[in-house]
């Protein structure tokens, strides 16, 4: 009888309290590509770092990387790692997996265009594993909800790109991300760590709208010899023989202090 | 007969709790209620867009932009000589594109203030209705904002013509922006991120939509104030 | 047996005077290792990877009894025992060891003891203890290098039983193909690739891992081009699942387990490394002017060392005098 007496006057005390309830981030998103259509779509010029906070590390060796190294059938079917995934020219799914039993929200998962790449957001609040264990394209990723954003945090990532020129992200990375969610707009500010190539963590931003005819296609990828090399070959540039630098600054009229990246170009100081 | 009166009771008590409830929400300022904290001193953080944000891009630049034909024409007659680095950069459907550092304060209890330093603008996020209506069209326009959930909306309308690119591709007099700032804390910073969403079919072909992140300073020594006609 | 090969010992010692198994047998001397815990990652079907001190111990587990890659240090038996006990009840049968550092081969004796295999033959009357010890399986120049060492020389118990001199050694244990491959001149002159045929696990050993770049033993006949020979070897052996992951799984001899894409960006890490280097004696630098250069600066943050016996400098000095000598 009492208990009766509590569920009813809980019931009506139902709105006593702010709404902070989780929202649902299911559903077939279109990727906007109203920021950066140039890196993300045809992709980045050689020696375009600005805007990155790259330490010198990272400059030397973007600047050794030759594209012909995709031409090597181990490279060829790489898919983007998960921090850069929602970069690349693709669209993408977002489900959910519910405990059938309980109807508790295990997971989410994410399902972009190119490469296909799936990765899962454990939302049941398991460890990450420990630090022996492999490291993976998409990584271990751990969701939590603040009110009504999702929250994730990723690890064991394998070595992957600050951006597709060349521009490393190492494998000892991690990154956070936010889902911010407003009517059919979604905001994905991710944010990555990594302490080998980057001076500060580095944020960008993937708008996302949802897309109710969005269909995405299987993506099959095969490796083939392109070109015909040595075994052991590796495509790259020697110090100082970079032939692309300048490039990308005289095309558009750029310092060439801000296309070779850092900290600094950031911010509004470097214009002043 | 008891039991219905005693469930009678009960219901009304829920009901009563509820309107207490309710009623102390509204009788919360905004300045009160607000759920996040953005008030103090932030800088942009360009890491997307860069040639396009930092610098003034050529003419006839316009890539990202979800221009009409009527868009390119009338960004085609832009002239830099004449028109480069212009206020109409820093209207409210670009400004947070802009390489800028802004104060975010409470001017009074119903509105939230954002001043820039460069381009030297000011925003007035209004909670009052009443107080975001003005008669004449502005550079910055009138902003309506309210709290929803644990963001700020801010709409803005009643704007003068401006730029949604630097060039001078255009958002029109009729143009709606509709922002969204979120907090989060990520790595020892505090952020914000505002969506922006400019919607002006005039111009543009679908809503214009961006991003842009800000870094809490610790302080305003990095102040710098220049004019948007510098 | 081992009366025999003792007295060959001051004859082969006489010929690998300069070598010295010191890094790993110092190392050990200092560490303490009372609060070393063995983790166990299962890796994939019948096959674990022990992570403790020292180099990493494949472990493949099945009817037939138990079989590791390799023993860390003499002072972790105990605790490698009780977590092979945790995956398996069965005899531990077979040793595989990848090469002769101690940090690998360091609880052979203590490990093989505790184990034992199936002996028959015409071998049970003529050697004492044959069948009560597990068989410890390695290339000919693991007994070499251990016979060479003057100093804290490995205990008699924990020599390699069975050894090979050809170019492969094959074993068929627990219902899958082990292939065991000599790798010449990579981190050592007697360094062996393992290879899980069915389930498509490697054991390399040092010559991959993912904790430092590689320690090229001269002194025991490593080079780098053989380095880069074992790892262009992984390659060709591994094959992804999906995308460049998955499929062929790759335990190293330090570090996290890996796929084929990680040992990918060592090799070309280590190619770049060694161009650099090449271009620069082309140009006639010295060691000097090579090292000025900072050829491997934009790995050190994640691969180099600045103390102990091969640091990065060692490492740029030893490339240089291979190419050197070319």
């Amino acid at each position: 009888m009492i208990k009766k007496y509590i569920i009813t006057f809980s019931m009506l005390c139902a709105f006593c309290f702010s709404a902070q309830a989780q929202i649902d981030l299911s559903g077939e998103w279109g990727a906007v590509f109203h920021e950066d259509f140039d890196e993300r779509r045809p992709g980045p010029e050689m020696v375009e770092y600005q805007g990155i906070p790259i330490n010198e590390a990272a400059r030397r060796r973007a600047l050794s990387w030759s594209p012909s190294l995709l031409t090597l059938p181990e490279h060829q079917c790489k898919p983007h790692p998960s921090d850069y995934g929602s970069r690349g020219p693709s669209n993408m799914r977002i489900w959910k997996e519910i405990e059938s039993e309980t109807q508790q929200l295990v997971a989410y998962h994410t399902r972009i265009r190119w490469q296909a790449p799936e990765r899962t957001i454990w939302m049941d609040g398991r460890e990450h594993p420990p630090e022996y264990a492999a490291h993976t394209w998409q990584g271990f990723s751990t969701g939590r909800w603040e009110g009504n954003v999702l929250v994730v945090r990723t690890t064991h990532l394998k070595q992957g790109w600050a951006r597709r020129n060349g521009i490393a992200r190492s494998d000892v990375s991690e990154f956070t991300e936010h889902f911010f969610r407003h009517g059919n707009y979604m905001t994905q500010v991710v944010i990555v760590d990594d302490p080998i190539y980057l001076t500060e963590p580095f944020i960008r931003t993937n708008n996302w709208k949802i897309n109710l005819s969005q269909q995405i296609p299987p993506y099959l990828c095969e490796t083939v010899t392109e070109i015909d090399r040595p075994q052991g070959v590796v495509p790259h540039f020697l110090p100082g023989q970079n032939p692309f630098i300048g490039e990308h600054a005289e095309r558009y009229n750029l310092p060439m202090e801000g296309v070779l990246g850092g900290a600094e170009t950031m911010y509004p100081s470097f214009i002043e | 007969m008891k039991l219905n009166k005693i469930n009678f009771l009960i219901a009304l008590l829920g009901l009563i709790v509820n309107s207490v409830s309710l009623a102390q929400d509204q009788m919360q300022s905004p300045q009160t209620a607000a759920p996040i904290e953005l008030t103090g001193n932030w800088t942009t953080v360009i890491t997307e867009d860069w040639r396009w944000r930092m610098f003034t891009p050529p003419k006839g630049d316009y890539v990202s932009l979800p221009l009409n034909e009527e868009g390119v024409q009338v960004a085609d007659m832009w002239e830099p000589t004449t028109d480069g680095d212009n206020c109409k950069a820093y209207g409210a459907g670009n400004i947070m594109r802009m390489p800028i550092r802004v104060n975010i304060s409470w001017e009074d209890e119903d509105t939230l203030l954002l001043e820039t330093d460069h381009g030297r603008q000011t925003r007035r996020f209004h909670f009052n209705p009443q107080e975001a209506m003005t008669s004449e069209p502005s550079l910055q326009g009138d902003s309506l904002a309210a709290w929803e959930g644990a963001s700020l909306k801010v709409v803005t309308r009643n704007l003068t013509a401006g730029y949604i690119r630097r060039n001078g591709a255009p958002y029109s007099e009729n143009a709606v922006v509709t922002e969204y700032f979120d907090r989060h804390d990520d790595y020892e910073d505090q952020w914000f991120t505002v969506s922006v969403i400019v919607e002006d079919p005039q111009y543009l072909t679908e809503p214009y939509y961006t991003s842009s992140s800000f870094k809490l300073l610790p302080d305003n020594n990095e102040w710098n104030p220049a004019s948007c006609e510098d | 047996m081992f009366t025999q090969l003792k007295k060959i010992n001051t004859v082969i010692s006489s010929l690998f005077l300069s070598f010295l198994i010191t890094f790993p047998i110092a190392s050990l001397a200092q560490q303490n290792f009372d609060d070393i815990e063995i983790q166990v990652l299962h890796v994939r079907g019948n096959i674990y990877m022990l992570v403790g001190a020292g180099g990493n111990i494949t472990l493949q587990a099945g009817d037939q009894g138990v079989l590791i890659v390799d023993t860390m240090y003499a002072p972790l038996s105990d605790k490698i025992y009780s977590a092979i006990r945790s995956i398996s009840n069965k005899p531990l049968t077979y040793i595989i060891n990848t090469h002769a550092h101690s940090d690998h081969i360091g609880g052979n004796a203590n490990l093989a003891m505790m184990g034992s295999n199936i002996a028959g033959g015409n071998t049970i009357d003529l050697f004492a203890g044959t069948g009560e010890q597990a068989k410890i399986v390695a290339h000919e120049n693991v007994v070499n290098s251990i016979l060479a060492t003057e100093e804290d020389q490995l205990d008699i118990e924990g020599w390699p039983t069975d050894t090979y001199y050809t170019a492969s050694k094959d074993l068929f244990f627990n219902g899958e193909a082990i292939m065991i491959t000599h790798q010449p001149n990579a981190h050592t002159d007697a360094d062996s690739l393992i290879f899980f045929r069915r389930s498509d696990v490697i054991s390399t050993g040092d010559i991959f891992r993912t904790t430092a770049y590689p320690f090229i033993d001269v002194a025991n006949g490593g080079s780098m081009q053989g380095v880069l020979n074992g790892l262009n070897n992984i390659l060709d052996m591994a094959v992804p699942a999906d995308r460049q992951e998955g499929g062929t799984m790759i335990i190293p001899g330090h570090g996290r387990l890996t796929d084929e894409a990680d040992v990918l960006d060592y090799r070309d890490m280590l190619t770049i490394i060694r161009d650099r280097i090449a271009y620069r004696i082309d140009q006639g630098d010295s060691l000097a002017q090579v090292l000025a250069t900072e050829p491997t600066f934009d790995y050190d943050d994640r691969y180099g060392l600045n103390s102990g016996t091969f640091t990065t400098e060692k490492f740029i000095e030893t490339i240089y005098n291979e190419l050197s000598s070319q």
